[in-house]
């Protein structure tokens, strides 16, 4: 690529043909040093990356089949250098581990054009040479996206945020966070006091290293803690006022908006409408997400074991993924206390709204409960071998079959 | 006991749902399911599949009748639902014992076998 000069080629897929053909042919005007291409599936996407290869893939989150984080997933696959940039309808938290390699540009929907423009333009222009860091662009809510970007991208550096209360400092040694310092904390302290930081700026020195080593633990129980914790700071706030980072908006959350409409087209069904008839239902079905489907589709969580789906109504334990045979470590009594702990904890927050997931640590395994929104009566429980899983990819993973399970 | 798999095989035979087990306390437990059967009918309706299980459970609202396959016959059950449902979190150590990780061992399903 770098030998002979050649028209850098942008994959443009979404499954909106009218939308992906607009952006491709306003892209072509204003930059007509690029080859627009575009494909309205994943799988399409995938076989034109082989035939030509892109020097940029830009894909939307949603689509039928392959999702665009199995596409993104598979190209990266292939070409882990791969620049993306990704077009979803939710918080940046979705596809947050889509985060890993050298340039991940999110775009959430509806996005300005010319927002478009500049993400695309920055991902084909290559960094200058021997560039000592580079400053944070990305449209992130909370630093723990930033963190995630950094640790699984292998970073070695230091992430400087420099907030209207202070400064800190955070430090990554091949992908592992080493050393933490604010004006007023050292090691963990120090980063949750930087996770819950509310807007400033942030940079990354590549490559900077450090002494220190004030933090030992492990970078996905730092990250779940950093969320609790904003999440409390959240909740304790009478009007959420996040001013993001360098970029982003204070916008409200589009999954309240997600969440109303869920509710109204798969809430309860009134008694005064008719049962379906059943070639009603079985069309229905077919256009659903089979339950079956969206536990075969937990399986491909790293780290996955076991799955079901429970009926806390009837208390039936119904479908299930089994792993490779492993047993469960059993730890009822170190799981009542946890238990116990997390209902005291929503107590104490007086927490009236319904519960988005459950985590229970075993020592070697992970535990997650995920209520369906459509069915709170029903929920999934998905264990994970802790060694192989990454909890917080499989919660996102969860999250999302959940999202596209319609019952 | 039935091993998981055999109880797949079962179910996907007979065409029904299989029961992976009654959590303790609940409704279902009382009225007698258990690990291994497998429903064959919810309120009246065939249930093939989960889906079609959900769909028949919105037919009554504080109950259901069921149809279940059990060694070689059919029973039917019914029962109320009682409290309102219970909170995942009840569940969860329970749920944990009941080894959902495995796939060929048949989980002790909560004292109700």
């Amino acid at each position: 690529m770098a030998n002979a000069p050649h028209v850098r080629r942008v994959l443009l897929v979404d499954d909106e043909e009218a939308l992906v053909w607009s952006l491709a042919s306003r892209l072509a005007k204003v930059r007509p040093q690029y080859q627009f291409i575009t494909a309205n599936d994943g799988t399409s996407a995938l076989a034109l990356m082989q035939e030509n290869q892109a020097d940029l893939l830009v894909a939307d989150i949603r689509m039928p089949g392959m999702s665009g984080i199995d596409l993104v997933l598979a190209a990266r696959r292939a070409r882990p250098d791969l620049p993306v940039i990704v077009m979803t309808a939710f918080t940046s938290s979705d596809v947050q581990r889509l985060s890993s390699g050298p340039f991940t540009g999110f775009l959430e929907k509806p996005f300005e054009f010319d927002r478009l423009l500049e993400l695309v333009d920055r991902a084909l222009v290559p960094p200058p040479p021997r560039a000592v860091g580079f400053s944070g662009a990305i449209s992130v809510q909370t630093l723990p996206d930033i963190v995630q970007l950094y640790v699984l991208s292998s970073a070695t550096g230091m992430l400087s945020i420099k907030h209207h209360g202070g400064e800190g400092q955070v430090y990554f040694d091949r992908g592992s966070i080493r050393h933490a310092v604010t004006n007023s904390a050292v090691g963990d302290e120090a980063f949750y006091e930087v996770m819950q930081w509310s807007g400033g700026e942030f940079s990354m020195r590549a490559g900077a290293t450090t002494h220190e080593a004030s933090i030992v633990t492990n970078w996905q129980e730092l990250l779940m803690e950093s969320c609790r914790r904003i999440d409390e700071t959240r909740r304790e706030e009478e009007r959420p006022s996040r001013t993001g980072w360098t970029e982003a908006p204070p916008a409200p959350d589009p999954l309240d908006n997600e969440l109303d409409t869920f509710f109204q087209d798969f809430g309860p069904r009134s008694k005064s409408d008719p049962a379906p008839q059943e070639t009603q239902r079985t069309e229905s079905l077919e256009a659903k997400m089979n339950i079956k489907d969206s536990l075969s589709k937990l399986n491909q969580i790293d780290g996955f074991v076991g799955a079901a789906l429970v009926d806390s109504e009837s208390g039936m334990l119904l479908g299930q993924e089994g792993g490779g045979g492993l047993n469960l470590e059993v730890a009822a009594a170190g799981n009542t206390e946890v238990v116990k702990a997390k209902r005291k904890t929503m107590g104490n927050l007086g927490l009236k709204e319904t519960i988005e997931d459950i985590l229970i640590t075993l020592g070697k395994q992970y535990h997650l409960i995920r209520p369906l929104r459509g069915r709170p009566t029903l929920f999934f429980y998905v264990a994970l071998d802790r060694a192989r899983a990454n909890l917080a990819m499989a919660r996102i993973a969860l999250a999302d079959v959940e999202k596209d399970l319609v019952v | 006991m039935i091993a998981k798999r055999s109880l797949f095989a079962l179910a996907k035979g007979l065409e029904g749902v299989p029961i992976l087990g009654a959590l303790g306390g609940t409704s279902a437990a009382r009225a007698g399911l258990r690990y291994g059967d497998v429903l064959l009918e919810v309120n009246g309706r065939r249930t093939r599949s989960i889906e079609e299980y959900i769909e028949a459970k919105d037919l009554r609202q504080g109950g259901m009748s069921v149809v279940v396959f059990r060694a070689g016959e059919q029973i039917a059950l019914d029962f109320t639902y009682s409290g309102g449902p219970v909170e995942p979190t009840s569940f969860v150590s329970e749920l944990v014992s009941m080894r959902v990780g495995t796939q060929d061992e048949g989980p002790d399903p909560t004292g109700t076998a």
